[in-house]
């Protein structure tokens, strides 16, 4: 049986590299590009285009060049939402690392009760962001939620959750935590089943505490593991939208206002197209370094 | 020689106690009448079904859960389908078969994932508008067929499969065709599985995309027409129903989930840099 | 696809049908035929939407069937109304006709979004300017041109708990009409209880600012200057006594100092004296069984009654045939002799004739805000306004939760003002 390909095999690194017959990777990639080239790259492309014009509801009104990027960082709301983004950010990412890590090294095991208490965990990430909206809600409102009851319980003064505004952006962190960190916590338990018990029968020996195995075990052998969740994380909080906008809508006095929500307000409630594309240009050059460094800097050597 | 383990299972208890509060309150306040609501209590003092039946039979204008519920399982299936489909090959050929820029288009493709997802809907509304899918199922499941996480993940499971086994299948004379359909497919399945689930949880909630696209409960899925249901109506009256709205739309991929649990972590591995 | 609406009946029944045809018969004079469909948006749901429907249904049962029109409504929720109608006129699929908040048609028209309505198209449906409330009318017109037809308006003004009033020794039927006489019943009320508040405003959201603007305009006419390039002289005096003013609402403890979301639901537990809200929210208190409530107009903190009003109103986006504006037009005008149905939702229609006829002053709480429609003020028609609302609902919020002075807010509020209107 002839081998249409007619292959010459070079072994490179560890893949296979067949030379030169096109018909095979073309039809089997050809489906997929159609589908990205329409819904993913033109719109996108676009996108990128128009954020050079002042571009209103029926189209481009004039072109600008670079203008709308230069108004935006010289103009307080955006250098707010920028610095409002990169703040939350920086909370967020640590606390989902530190959170999952230590939840899956918990979760971490066969007995039968982990298994219950992993999909506790996991529950989150299956509900979508109105639902979990609504159960957030319905814990923190000040009027009537679950929280307020307890505190109402144990005599402590009512609070507003989302009412104050150095609170509300950590308050946002906390509940884009509950709602993702499941997907940490799986990636992190394939990890963990990977690390032979031997390791740690031998640091047993040798008389190492649980929080020693931790550090000098657990920690160094996850590495490029946490380093993917951080990547992830990091573009995760970068780009956080649906939780700001069903929670505080840019918060008490403008406190939550991320990128992602000034991007949605320039361009869904003013309709200024080009500049609203411009932010999304933006965000998209920060997420992207900010990924591509960390990879950089963190890879094994 | 076992750990004293008792620290560890306090402090799960405690964090899931934590963790499944809102859930759990939910559901609990979901099976009382909207009366418990505005009370204080910490526990209803009665229960009803009737918010459950409410959301069953509640219709406005044509805007039904059930029927939203037969829309989004449609949206579901063909976008499952078409994403293993679509991405099993082309993650494939970007795993294993060369050719000129194979890297810059993976890694074209990759950047879409940093990009904020409004920032091009805008543009695909106008696409889809000129195409006369607005309004339309196709309209509400065809652009979420690119989605580049497939691609990651099923380059990554297929990269670490050891190459002997494309090696031996050549010897026997086998075409690329037929490695790729009778050996990589079928080891592939743990992260395909992998995928159909992940896909299922993103098709189910997908809330942006389908708000603007879909006017009429012809191509309404399940998290829009709760959002329909909800608007105008008063909080204070029908809060329990909200509740139950929401319960009821999360239950299917729940059990999903539920039942898939094994499969994903098993699929996930190779995708991190686990061999 | 079509679906078949579910139609709640009117709440009046026929007898007004009857009236409300008489007078529609009246105003549409000319009998032409359109042929035409007419697909028409509205944000419109809850009891608002079934009105909005039957209405629709009533129309193409009589008049549109002998003019040949058939009105093809859509509701869109009201949080994705603008979102959508914009998205679809961005892509060429607009509806041939709209409705538009009166601080969103300035808006609309800078971009190109809609297309005015000429004096001919004006002529022929009989509609006049004179046939409706000034400032509802006036609001409807940029540089001149008309681009959008009043529908209704709902002006901030207080409902009250009688049984509260009567509890706390005052008079039930006599709502408080100043500053005074609001304090003084706030503290009556609140001294009932330790969760009773004499008074209630919104201290997040829009409310804020329409509320901010009812009383402000009470001190001084103008949010803006003549060139609206800023604000206006008496800006600083008059934002700072308003928000002295209702900040101490909350410093004595007559108004909760956290916001209620929902604040109908303490209002029916009798938990509230007296509410600052619109006249949108009379079908929920109506509906209430042992609710024993009263409606007055906005009292008068400042020197002239004054209150802050936004009304709906009809639309024609571009790039609607002039078959489907014409017939378009010929539902306007059906739809505004028939604003007694409207107005029943708890509505004050924009249409005059409505307002003087014998079933509509029937309706009490409509028609005691109704009567006083002199003291309506909208706010000024240009297209950054939802921007400048925007900032006036964050500094006001910030007053309310104590993060801001009132001197900081109100300073704070004018640079921020002036930098909207230098960004246009």
């Amino acid at each position: 049986m002839s081998d249409v390909t007619g292959s010459v095999g070079r072994r490179v690194g560890g893949a296979v590299y067949r030379r030169a017959n096109l018909t095979l990777p073309l039809a089997l990639l050809l489906p997929y590009l159609i589908a990205f080239g329409l819904f993913l790259a033109y719109p996108i492309l676009r996108a990128l285009y128009m954020s050079f014009f002042d571009w209103g509801i029926f189209g481009p009104n004039e072109f600008v060049g670079l203008q709308n990027y230069v108004g935006l960082f010289s103009e307080g709301r955006f250098l707010r939402a920028f610095w409002t983004t990169v703040l939350f950010t920086a909370l967020y990412v640590p606390l989902t690392l530190v959170v999952s890590l230590v939840l899956a090294v918990l979760l971490n095991g066969q007995m039968p009760v982990l298994g219950i208490f992993r999909t506790v965990f996991f529950m989150p990430i299956v509900i979508n962001i109105a639902v979990a909206a609504i159960a957030i809600g319905w814990i923190i409102d000040p009027a009537v939620g679950i929280l307020n009851r307890i505190f109402a319980a144990l005599q402590l003064p009512q609070q507003a959750w989302l009412d104050h505004p150095q609170w509300a952006l950590f308050a946002i962190s906390l509940v884009t935590l509950w709602a993702n960190a499941g997907f940490n916590i799986i990636i992190l338990l394939a990890g963990l089943q990977n690390i032979p018990d031997e390791l740690y029968e031998a640091a047993r020996i040798d008389g190492s505490s649980a929080f020693q195995d931790f550090l000098y075990i657990t920690v160094p052998l996850l590495r490029p593991i946490l380093l993917l969740i951080t990547v992830l994380s990091l573009v995760l909080a970068l780009q956080v939208f649906g939780e700001v906008l069903l929670l505080t809508e840019g918060g008490p006095f403008g406190s939550t206002t991320v990128l992602a929500l000034l991007l949605y307000e320039e361009g869904f409630e003013k309709f200024a197209l080009g500049r609203a594309a411009a932010i999304g240009v933006i965000m998209t050059v920060v997420i992207a370094g900010l990924s591509f460094l960390q990879f950089r800097i963190f890879r094994d050597p | 020689m076992r750990r004293n383990q008792t620290g560890r299972y306090i402090t799960l208890t405690v964090a899931a106690s934590i963790w499944a509060l809102p859930l759990i309150a939910m559901v609990v306040f979901s099976l009382a009448p909207n009366s418990e609501i505005l009370k204080m209590s910490l526990w209803p003092s009665e229960f009803t079904f009737t918010n459950y039946i409410e959301v069953v039979t509640t219709e406005i204008r044509g805007v039904s859960i059930p029927d939203s519920l037969i829309n989004s399982a449609i949206i579901l299936a063909v976008q499952v389908t078409g994403i293993l489909l679509l991405d099993v090959p082309a993650a494939y050929v970007f795993a294993r078969l060369r050719f000129p820029g194979r890297e810059i288009l993976f890694w074209s493709i990759l950047v879409t994932m940093m990009m904020p997802g409004l920032i091009d809907l805008v543009s695909l509304y106008d696409l889809m508008a000129r195409i006369g899918l607005i309004d339309t199922l196709p309209g509400i499941f065809l652009p979420g067929l690119p989605r580049p996480i497939g691609i990651f993940l099923l380059r990554q499971f297929f990269r670490q499969l050891p190459v002997e086994l494309e090696d031996a299948a050549k010897l026997d004379g086998a075409t690329d065709f037929q490695i790729f359909t009778r050996i990589m497919v079928p080891l592939a399945v743990p992260a395909i599985t992998t995928l159909a689930i992940i896909t299922s949880l993103y098709s189910w909630n997908n809330f942006l995309w389908p708000l603007i696209a879909s006017n009429t409960p012809s191509s309404m899925p399940v998290p829009i027409a709760m959002a329909y249901l909800q608007s105008g109506t008063s909080p204070a009256q029908n809060y329990s129903v909200m509740l139950a709205a929401a319960v009821v739309t999360s239950l299917p991929m729940i059990i999903v989930f539920l039942i898939g649990q094994r499969w994903i972590v098993r699929g996930i591995a190779p995708a991190s840099g686990i061999k | 696809m079509r679906y078949s609406p579910r139609i709640m009946p009117s709440p009046r029944g026929r007898h007004g049908l009857a009236l409300t045809a008489m007078i529609a018969t009246l105003a549409s004079g000319t009998t032409l035929s359109y042929a035409a469909d007419v697909e028409f948006w509205s944000p419109f749901t809850g009891p608002d939407g079934a009105t909005i429907e039957a209405m629709v249904q009533e129309y193409n049962d009589t008049r549109g069937a002998e003019a040949d029109v058939n009105v093809d409504l859509l509701i869109v929720p009201w949080d994705q109304y603008y979102t959508k109608l914009t998205v679809s006129m961005a892509s060429g699929t607009a509806p041939d006709l709209s409705i538009a908040h009166s601080h969103r048609v300035a808006g609309f028209v800078g971009q190109g979004a809609l297309t005015a309505f000429s004096e001919d198209d004006l002529k022929t449906a009989g509609i006049e300017g004179d046939d409706y409330i000034e400032a509802l009318w006036n609001a409807g017109s940029v540089e001149g041109e008309r681009y959008a037809v009043p529908i209704d308006a709902f002006p901030r003004h207080i409902y009250y708990n009688k049984k509260l009033f009567e509890e706390a020794g005052l008079d039930p039927e006599a709502p408080p009409r100043t500053l005074q006489e609001l304090r003084a019943a706030a503290e009556a009320i609140s001294a009932l209880g330790d969760d009773v508040y004499g008074v209630y405003f919104a201290l997040q959201g829009s409310s804020t600012a329409r509320d901010f603007y009812s009383i402000y305009w009470q001190y001084t006419p103008e949010l803006l200057s003549e060139d609206q390039r800023g604000v206006a002289d008496g800006f600083e005096e008059a934002a700072t006594k308003t928000l002295t003013q209702l900040k101490s609402f909350i410093d004595e403890g007559l108004a909760p100092a956290q916001n209620i979301e929902d604040y109908e639901g303490p209002f029916i537990q009798d938990r509230i004296g007296v509410a600052i809200s619109q006249i949108t929210e009379l079908p929920l208190f109506r509906d209430t069984e042992g609710l024993d409530y009263g409606v007055s107009p906005m009292p008068t903190f400042g020197d002239t009654p004054a209150t802050f009003a936004l009304g709906h109103n009809f639309a024609i986006p571009t790039g609607t045939s002039d078959e489907a504006r014409e017939a378009a037009l010929d539902f306007i005008s059906w739809f505004s002799a028939h604003g007694y149905e409207w107005a029943v939702g708890g509505k004050v229609p924009a249409k005059l004739a409505v307002i003087e006829s014998d079933e509509f002053k029937a309706l009490g709480p409509q028609n005691i805000i109704a009567e006083r429609r002199d003291i309506m003020k909208l706010p000024p028609i240009i297209a950054v306004q939802p921007e400048i609302d925007r900032v006036v609902q964050e500094h006001v919020e910030a007053v309310y939760a104590g993060q801001l002075t009132v001197d900081d807010a109100v300073s704070r509020m004018k640079m921020a003002i002036e930098d909207v209107l230098a960004s246009q």
